[in-house]
């Protein structure tokens, strides 16, 4: 496999005619049967305007991500094939010695403008891939992150690792989803959807063997609940549970938070403590602020620690971590110069109390704020005041209810209210809400953005390359497109299905559905060919093979708009399809309304 | 009307935009949004962009538009008070005995003094009780809305389309609900530029979604908008630094929006954020500080986005509002907290120049500590929508209202003429 890059001595854009030369030349190689995985540039490579500093968002030191963006972004137009990615460092670069034939046929482009200042055309390079399935790299001891700016890590400490590395994780579920007796009733797969499972033959087995109750009690116990896909998928994901201190100490903050978000995507594919993911997940969004990405990693940890015990616990270690207290700045020591924020008793208030801006105004804000500063006894005393209040009870059972149902459902919520009320307690409230929100769980519920990710990656992807940078920057990468979803983590991604049916989110996943089957994404393996029949075929049967392939249900009219795309009738004979038409397809039944439903495709 | 009459109306409007089939196959999800002849009028009658730009975090007004000759001004923030126009960095000259912060300045030289207007004690006329950022901005974005979610959908009321309108941002932009309708976020783009059958790919995605009930809407917008960008020129005139805008998403933004109002087809409503008022701390005077920095930005991204347009400036009206504005005296830590009264600013040829919005016994006011709201921002917004040719029943207490003016010598942001008569 050859991956191709090209110095280029200024920005790139597709419009661009050098980009035409280096199209061209991949069509070469591929009409020549070399599998092309992509065609971009290395460097000065393209220039992005995500920052002040105008930086260079690639570089031959760039992470795999970057450089599959810009390889994306290039070779997409023509060419549907799996792009390489892999730490950007592993390459070899060489220059390309063209054959006669070949620069002929590159050299048929017409010139490009000459740019400012050089007027120099493209210069080709290859590189040498890693293999399409890196090994987990060893923990390093000994060399400084890319970040770290003068102190060396000091071998044998509590932070040992310096990088993300890099693992395989099929997207399917661990078991067969073929139903096994017993067979589901609905009740259970009103559970698993709600949860957040994808109801297996294994899990049904274990319903019928523990009650549905008992099944939520076992959820609840999390540490005894087997996970052995996530524990095999984070070998080597050695910061998870870092002291944030020594992160900051060593500069490691940056490489633990990519680990942090890379678990929290491995335990959403393979994950079998579902339901501990989900309130982990609530609460990161409520709790979202912005900030150092060692305090990140602490705010995760003490989020995972506390996110099905007491409410008031949870929020008072949340309040305690760096990342909010700077987030607010809030005084480690106050005095009478250095009151707490204003903005953050208004939060405190609305966002993790209260929930009713209607409720305080301006002197309450004021007299809680010197309340909250004149002592650490003082502080824990008014906020266990706040979390007893109704008002606290109705906004936190609320916000449950609404993670696991997506919207207001009175008998559940007023179940949620009183639970909370009498308890406090998180896990109680979850309990009540899986258990009544039985008999009224909208099992056809509109997908969140990363359970539609989830889905399509279960749907069209063989296995899943995690590790290495998370970066969000990167629209072609696992975090990219979670970004371009709108579900981003600790970002306050919203639970309310309202938000996912907006004509924003339903374009975000078109395109991200084209990017996906289009083999575009990091690390997410494609076999286009593997979804559809061999043609000569019906067109109508042939489509049928499709949705089966992507686990979709058949859906007439779902099947009439691909009849449309292709131009054809039921019973004309497709007798060839290239990989882009099936890419198109494929892209097209993950865009479809049926798929943006919780029981549509693999969940 | 029936079903058929409605897809030949709207198919006739927009064919011209290239929607073809697709809005064809998804035209049972118009109801309630075309209806035909009437909507074609109320189309015809609005002209031009309005471009909304909120100052997130409560700008305060009182840096903004200086009271310099006001002692108390000058006692209530003995750190973060902007001199007076004699001081190397103080105030800018504008109206009376009143200045604009001198970081304003690349603005005001753009914009001259025919087409820049001050509205000062702009402020929410019925402010969440805590004064809190999310509740005030939703407030501000989503007006008249009521806790089961319905409210005023400026588009749907105009009877304009989804594709009409954008808003740049990470979150869904709430501003009338009208551009929560529609596709936003980022530079528009063609979503469906991957498929070899672009066309293709909207017809299909418009038959699935035409039954689809409660993402039929946002499906129809979604297709509206893809097709309505996919043919804008983006850059033609040079990229967003080579045309003097300052790096960052406001710059990216204004600049996109002045490529979109360039292209063919109706811009209308859009919508664009900046982020970082919240001064509780540093906020600084006319030298430095936080607001400093930012108004600098916010001026040289007006003056760049003006001079961009150029004559297309004038079917361009930019209203910058905030959610509320600040305290009159500084706290502990040189910034100022949550207030009331805050200032907005329009940018428009035809505006009537200067300071609009003073009241008699605003000395008093100040003597006392406090600025109070004298003009409700959605008064604001509906004078320059109302100018601009829009219905605007729900905005300011239901009807547009003339903003009180002071040195202007009349009444309201815009002669009569200007705009259409909200009666009609």
């Amino acid at each position: 496999m050859t991956l191709l890059y090209a110095d280029l001595p200024e920005r790139v854009e597709p419009e661009r005619p050098d980009r035409r030369r280096l199209e061209a030349l991949a069509m070469l190689l591929a009409g020549a049967g070399a599998a092309v995985a992509g065609v971009g540039v290395v460097e000065p490579l393209l220039r992005s305007r995500r920052g002040p500093d105008d930086e260079w968002a690639l570089s031959r030191e760039a992470p795999a991500e970057s450089i599959t963006s810009g390889v994306e972004r290039l070779v997409a137009p023509v060419s549907d094939a799996p792009v390489l990615v892999g730490p950007a460092r592993e390459f070899q670069y060489a220059p390309v010695d063209l054959t006669d034939e070949a620069s002929a046929i590159v050299n048929s482009v017409p010139d490009p403008a000459p740019l400012p200042g050089t007027g120099a055309a493209p210069r080709l390079v290859v590189t040498q891939p890693a293999p399409m399935e890196i090994e987990p790299i060893a923990p390093v001891t000994t060399v400084p992150p890319a970040t770290s700016t003068t102190t060396a890590v000091a071998p044998a400490t509590t932070v040992p690792s310096t990088t993300v590395p890099t693992t395989t994780v099929p997207t399917t579920a661990p078991t067969t989803t073929v139903p096994p007796p017993p067979s589901p009733s609905v009740a259970m797969q009103q559970l698993a959807l709600t949860a957040g499972f994808t109801l297996t033959a294994a899990m049904s087995q274990t319903l019928a063997d523990t009650g549905l109750e008992g099944w939520v009690d076992s959820q609840l116990e999390v540490d005894s609940v087997p996970d052995p896909g996530v524990d095999d998928a984070l070998v080597g994901f050695d910061l998870l549970d870092a002291d944030p201190n020594a992160l900051t100490a060593a500069g490691l903050g940056p490489v633990a938070l990519s680990q942090v978000r890379w678990a929290t995507f491995v335990r959403m594919i393979v994950g079998e403590r579902q339901v501990h993911e989900q309130v982990s997940g609530l609460w990161r969004e409520f709790f979202a602020v912005h900030g150092d990405p060692a305090d990140l990693v602490g705010l995760e940890q003490t989020i995972r620690r506390h996110a099905l015990g007491p409410y008031v616990e949870l929020l008072t270690s949340v309040l305690a971590t760096p990342a909010i207290r700077r987030a607010y700045a809030l005084p480690d020591r106050a005095t009478a110069d250095d009151l707490i924020d204003s903005g953050f008793v208004r939060d405190l208030l609305e966002r993790f109390t209260l929930g009713d801006s209607e409720l305080f105004d301006e002197a309450e804000i004021e007299g809680l704020a010197i309340d909250l500063a004149s002592s650490t006894a003082a502080a824990r005393t008014k906020l266990a005041e706040l979390c007893s209040r109704p008002e606290t009870a109705h906004h936190i059972g609320g916000a449950v209810v609404a993670r696991f149902l997506g919207s207001p459902v009175p008998a559940v919520s007023g179940r949620a209210h009183e639970v909370f009320a009498s308890s406090g307690n998180i896990g109680a409230v979850v309990r009540a809400t899986l258990v009544e929100g039985l008999d009224h769980a909208d099992a056809d519920r509109t997908r969140s953005g990363e359970l539609w990710l989830r889905a399509a990656l279960r749907s069209v992807a063989g296995d899943v390359v995690v590790g290495g940078e998370w970066n969000a920057d990167d629209p072609g990468s696992i975090a990219g497109m979670l970004r371009a979803l709108g579900a981003e983590p600790g970002t306050g991604v919203s639970d309310d299905d309202a938000d996912w049916e907006t004509s924003t989110a339903i374009q975000a996943r078109w395109v991200v559905a084209r990017r996906l089957v289009g083999g575009s994404g990091v690390g997410a393996s494609v076999d286009l060919g593997g979804l559809v029949p061999d043609p000569p075929l019906p067109a109508a049967v042939l489509l049928d093979g499709l949705f089966d392939r992507l686990g979709s249900h058949q859906d007439d009219h779902e099947r009439e708009a691909l009849l449309i795309y292709l131009g054809v009738e039921h019973d004309d004979l497709i007798t060839t399809i290239d990989l882009g038409t099936i890419a198109d397809l494929a892209a097209l039944v993950l865009s479809f309304p049926r798929f943006q439903r919780r029981s549509g495709g693999r969940s | 009307m029936s079903r058929d009459l409605s897809r030949r109306a709207f198919l006739g409007r927009t064919v011209g935009t290239g929607l073809g089939g697709a809005v064809l196959m998804a035209a049972p999800a118009l109801a309630g949004v075309h209806t035909g002849s009437e909507a074609e009028s109320q189309e015809n009658r609005i002209s031009g962009t309005v471009v909304v730009v909120t100052l997130v975090g409560g700008a305060d007004g009182l840096s903004v538009v200086v009271p310099h000759q006001s002692p108390d001004y000058y006692r209530l923030r003995p750190s973060i008070a902007i001199q007076p126009p004699e001081d190397p960095h103080g105030a800018i000259p504008f109206a009376d005995a009143w200045g604009l912060h001198p970081a304003l300045a690349p603005l005001v030289n753009e914009a001259g003094g025919s087409a820049l207007a001050v509205i000062a004690g702009m402020g929410l006329a019925n402010p969440p009780r805590s004064r809190s950022h999310r509740s005030s901005i939703r407030e501000l974005h989503q007006r008249g809305e009521d806790r089961q979610g319905r409210g005023t959908d400026l588009l749907e009321h105009n009877e304009l389309d989804a594709s009409t309108a954008w808003w740049f941002g990470p979150d869904q932009h709430g501003l009338f609900r009208g551009l929560a309708r529609g596709v936003g976020g980022q530079r528009p783009s063609d979503g469906l530029a991957r498929y070899q059958d672009a066309a293709a790919a909207r017809r299909a995605l418009g038959h699935a979604f035409e039954d689809s009930e409660s993402m039929a809407g946002g499906a129809l917008g979604a297709l509206a908008a893809s097709t309505r960008w996919a043919a804008v020129d983006w850059d033609s005139t040079g990229t967003p630094t080579d045309r003097g805008y300052p790096p960052g998403e406001l710059g990216d933004g204004l600049s996109a929006i002045a490529d979109m109002v360039r292209s063919e087809g109706a811009l209308h409503l859009v919508a664009v954020d900046q982020q970082g008022y919240d001064t509780h701390r540093n906020q600084g005077d006319g030298a430095a500080g936080v607001l400093a920095v930012r108004l600098d930005e916010l001026a040289r991204c007006l003056g760049s986005f003006w001079a961009d347009l150029g004559p297309g400036a004038e079917a361009v009206s930019v209203v910058v509002v905030s959610e509320f504005g600040r305290t009159v005296h500084e706290n502990r830590r040189g910034g100022t907290n949550h207030g009331k009264g805050g200032v907005a600013l329009v940018l428009d040829q035809a505006v009537r120049p200067g300071l609009h919005g003073m009241e008699e016994g605003l000395g008093l006011a100040l003597a006392r500590g406090s600025w109070p709201v004298t003009t409700g921002v959605h008064d604001v917004l509906a004078e320059v929508l109302w100018r601009r040719g829009w219905s605007v029943p729900e905005m300011g207490e239901h009807e547009p209202k003339a903003v009180a003016s002071s040195g202007s010598g009349g009444s309201g942001l815009f002669p009569a003429s200007e705009g259409v008569d909200p009666a009609v």
